[in-house]
């Protein structure tokens, strides 16, 4: 079965990912999510792992490694009562006031405490928030195991399979076409949809991957189809952009949508009428 | 019988949890800690579990203690109250506190017994039996958690449980 797989991208030792191919008919050709996620932990632990320097001054978080730094945030990897951990702190912004900094800053954590709660009572898988630092803005949340980004796992399948990836991705993104439809029914607007911040779980206890949302920074309520119809759009907007020629797979998610939301006609509808002014509303008067 | 761990994030506090099956002393537990003699948390063992979720409370409750912005008189009150999902406190104590039962389980939570003292004075008030902390998955009752959690089939299928009421308790206070 690994005759077709570029010895680029996958490490050695193959042969040992071959058991968990095993329960899909089309795993002859077709990598799982599970394969994917293995692929990337053996080439990441091959490499030693890959640790961004910190910021100079910046404050340290004993038992923690920074792995990411964003706009808004830091992320770092430890481990927190026992648990792997994911930590994102937000810094403040010096070219800000420092009162409406430190407003904002704590606003926005509490917000996407919020958000993250409020998805997961929507039945929206997220990673779990384990503790709450207001004092520093710190978010200590689940660090997802056996999970890949959605992008990782489109990329590895497109360079397997140049010619027809569509059918292995499909069942992939039919399901994350359902994810946003609940929660969009449950009236959570996620406001950075991109593939990165859409993950894909899958362990040995599970027979399909699932979708896991991340990255709840920009989120925010809201019943207006307007917003989700924006929702949607920056999602399209990054798809296309990191996954050129994919079209009729973006076509896929919102079939999906448009079947599992029950409010589905207007977000459409805005969606195409998004698309034709952009993500802002026209100014009028 | 007893295990202990340190907190990631306050490496100087020292937090020990011991089971006791069949305590039948409740209400005269219960008086010991109000008059301060009992200085633990004394906790339903029906409402917790996992360990995780106990020292997920005791890591916010040390926290705020340390701030000084504690909702509770003591950080052992501030235990129970974080375990619950409510802002009431006279509610936290009764879900998550000893009860009235004649025959109950109860996980007693200590901070910083370093020579033992207290642990060997709570288990001579507290009247019932050492059991291992494993115990408490047999011991909890996951349908009275999911009731007083209000967690909806859709929000159990997230995860694991442990990960659902832990989850709920951090982000209680965000509004």
């Amino acid at each position: 079965m690994e005759k077709s797989v570029q010895p680029s991208e996958r490490g050695a030792g193959d042969s040992s990912s071959a058991s968990a191919s095993a329960s899909s008919s089309k795993a002859v050709e077709i990598p799982t999510v599970a394969q994917v996620i293995e692929t990337q932990a053996k080439s990441a632990s091959a490499s030693g792992g890959s640790s961004v320097s910190g910021p100079p001054g910046s404050l340290p978080h004993p038992g923690f490694t920074l792995f990411k730094q964003g706009a808004e945030a830091r992320l770092y990897r430890g481990t927190f009562l026992g648990k792997p951990t994911v930590l994102k702190e937000r810094f403040s912004k010096k070219y800000r006031h420092p009162r409406l900094d430190e407003k904002l800053t704590t606003k926005r954590t509490q917000g996407e405490a919020r958000t993250v709660a409020r998805a997961r009572k929507a039945g929206i898988p997220t990673p779990c928030i384990y503790f709450v630092n207001y004092q520093s803005n710190c978010i200590y949340m689940e660090d997802m195991q056996s999970a890949t980004t959605s992008r990782d796992y489109i990329v590895a399948v497109q360079s397997i399979h140049a010619g027809d990836s569509f059918g292995a991705l499909q069942p992939i993104m039919d399901k994350i076409g359902k994810t946003l439809a609940t929660m969009h029914d449950g009236d959570i607007i996620h406001g950075d949809l991109t593939t990165s911040n859409i993950m894909l779980k899958q362990d040995a206890t599970m027979p399909e991957p699932q979708v896991i949302l991340i990255d709840f920074g920009l989120s925010s309520v809201s019943q207006l189809p307007e917003d989700k119809g924006v929702d949607l759009y920056v999602l399209e907007k990054a798809f296309l952009s990191t996954h050129p020629n994919t079209e009729t797979l973006f076509r896929v998610i919102l079939k999906s949508y448009t079947k599992h939301s029950r409010k589905a006609k207007d977000v459409i509808k805005k969606l195409d009428e998004v698309r034709l002014r952009g993500r802002k509303r026209t100014m009028v008067g | 019988m007893e295990v202990s761990t340190t907190l990631d994030l306050y490496p100087d506090t020292k937090v020990s949890m011991v089971l006791f099956s069949g305590v039948t002393n409740g209400s005269e537990v219960r008086r010991k800690i109000m008059d301060g003699t009992i200085e633990a948390a004394i906790i339903n063992a029906q409402m917790i579990c996992d360990p995780f979720q106990v020292l997920v409370a005791v890591n916010k409750a040390v926290h705020l203690d340390k701030l000084d912005k504690k909702k509770t008189k003591t950080v052992f009150g501030e235990i129970l109250f974080n375990l619950s999902p409510g802002n009431n406190i006279l509610a936290a104590y009764q879900k998550f506190g000893v009860q009235d039962a004649e025959r109950q389980d109860v996980l007693v939570v200590l901070l910083n017994d370093l020579q033992g003292q207290q642990l060997q004075q709570v288990s001579n008030i507290i009247q019932g039996t050492h059991i291992p902390l494993e115990s408490l998955k047999d011991i909890m009752d996951e349908q009275k958690i999911i009731k007083l959690f209000k967690i909806s089939e859709a929000e159990r299928k997230v995860g694991q449980l442990v990960d659902v009421v832990v989850c709920r308790m951090a982000t209680k206070d965000a509004g």
